[in-house]
């Protein structure tokens, strides 16, 4: 049984893992990676940038176990970390950031220089829609990514992102309806 | 309540996390019926959110990724001892390296080599199922895309979900499921241990098995429960579907039940009232 099902609160799991507890922090992992690794990727869009940021945040989060207060929320703490650690990885370079027109015209491109005569694969598909990221807000990326990869809860994203939740509501229906100009030409290959 | 495109449009994006009130919904319906640009914009937006949703959840971790957190721990210990730190934070080095050691060799015992997948959850409504492979894995209510290894168990803690296996065939779990899957490959059967689940083959066949017998359906759609006091009940939507036990087999047809136990003829088929047995289903979508 995992520790979350006995009913330790976060704050409880974090002391113990900074007294060593393998399965605390074992718990700590399997929460709150997929949150890391969203962040990560809203920042990088890079897959294997967004796993090595998540992995160092997790790294540097355990150097700091000790010294998190005992009432601090932790999804903040470990997304602010990554913020950090998708940073440094980064190089201090932003993702190059698009005009929805733009994007949209990537799209486009690649569709035509695909193969007419074949369906698109939906690996394809998954790639190009990952260009559109280009044309949302760091915010949106995050809140996006969140919500496919953490929680489907406005409320724990908020958290996360340290903000409230109309924040996230707005966020998440300007980044789909700039997602809609953009992927429109995709349906239906 | 009337509402101007912009709100319209936010409340479609809620609809799809259904986080939307009654109220919200049926404001967005009176809007959209007058209002051709966001009528249009639903399908869009719906259409561009499961694109994005399925590219976003293939880069979700598996237990990969607590390996590699575990190696790069043992890495930052060992340039600690370099630097030689002080006493306090050399305890704490110490403590972090025996965990970053216990969960590689944890890890290392689990992982193995890559497993090939033999399916994936398609869609869930949220909740958590417990794979045998990774642990309990929470899904969101758009998260798709998340492949089942081969050999694979799986027990749904919360929400309910549809499974579509390679071959074209698809089964959905309720929150109360337990079924293993290490047969599929073995003339595309599954083994259901508890709970319901309903299978959707309009094109192809599969193979249920309970403790109690047997149950074959080809072009059919089909529900299963296996109940504790070793009951096994079956419910056709369409289609046919055959059971069998040791000692008997019987034909049930559309909207026909049957019921069978381990060592018995499965009983004779009956009037089904599938709205008994299709309410989370149908909340899927089915």
């Amino acid at each position: 049984m995992s520790l979350i099902s006995k009913g330790l609160k976060d704050s409880d799991i974090i002391s113990q893992a900074s007294l060593g507890n393998k399965g605390a922090y074992r718990e700590l992992l399997r929460k709150y990676s997929n949150l890391s690794l969203a962040v990560a990727l809203a920042r990088s869009g890079n897959r294997d940038k967004a796993r090595a940021a998540a992995a160092d945040a997790f790294v540097e989060g355990a150097k700091e176990l000790g010294q998190i207060p005992e009432s601090a929320p932790i999804s903040p703490w470990i997304a602010s970390l990554t913020r950090a650690t998708a940073a440094k990885r980064m190089g201090g370079t932003r993702r190059p950031s698009l005009t929805t027109e733009a994007a949209e015209e990537k799209i486009k491109n690649a569709i035509e220089e695909a193969d007419e005569s074949e369906p698109m694969t939906a690996e394809k598909k998954s790639e190009l829609s990952l260009l559109a990221f280009g044309a949302l807000s760091d915010d949106e990326r995050e809140a996006l990514c969140l919500l496919h990869l953490y929680s489907n809860k406005y409320d724990e994203i908020a958290a996360a992102m340290t903000t409230e939740a109309s924040r996230i509501d707005e966020n998440l229906a300007s980044a789909r309806n700039k997602l809609a100009i953009i992927l429109g030409p995709l349906f239906g290959k | 309540m009337t509402i101007e495109c912009e709100e319209c449009l936010r409340i479609i994006s809620r609809q799809i996390d259904r986080a939307t009130s009654d109220k919200e919904t049926q404001a967005a319906r009176t809007h959209a019926i007058k209002c051709e640009t966001c009528r249009a914009k639903f399908n869009a937006i719906a259409g561009a959110d499961r694109l994005i949703g399925k590219a976003i959840h293939s880069f979700r971790l598996t237990d990969g990724f607590s390996a590699k957190v575990a190696e790069k721990l043992a890495e930052a210990h060992l340039a600690e001892s370099v630097k030689g730190p002080p006493k306090a934070m050399a305890l704490v080095a110490l403590g972090l390296a025996a965990i970053a050691i216990l969960l590689a060799i944890m890890l290392a015992m689990r992982s193995g080599p890559d497993i090939p997948s033999i399916g994936e959850i398609s869609r869930f409504e949220g909740g958590e199922i417990e794979f045998s492979q990774y642990g309990t894995q929470s899904f969101s209510a758009a998260s798709t895309g998340m492949e089942i290894p081969e050999g694979a168990r799986l027990q749904t803690r919360l929400g309910s979900g549809i499974v579509r296996l390679e071959g074209d065939r698809n089964f959905a779990m309720n929150s109360e499921t337990l079924v293993d899957l290490s047969k599929y490959h073995d003339g595309a059967k599954i083994l259901l241990e508890s709970g319901e689940i309903y299978v959707f083959v309009p094109e192809t066949d599969m193979q249920v098995d309970t403790p109690g017998g047997k149950i074959y359906g080809s072009k059919a759609k089909f529900i299963v429960r296996y109940e504790n006091s070793g009951k096994t009940v079956v419910a056709v939507k369409s289609g046919e579907v055959n059971l069998f036990s040791e000692s008997g087999a019987v034909l049930l047809e559309k909207e026909k039940k049957a019921e069978m136990r381990e060592g018995e003829k499965p009983g004779a088929p009956e009037k089904a009232n599938l709205d008994n047995y299709l309410g989370w289903i149908r909340r899927l979508g089915l």
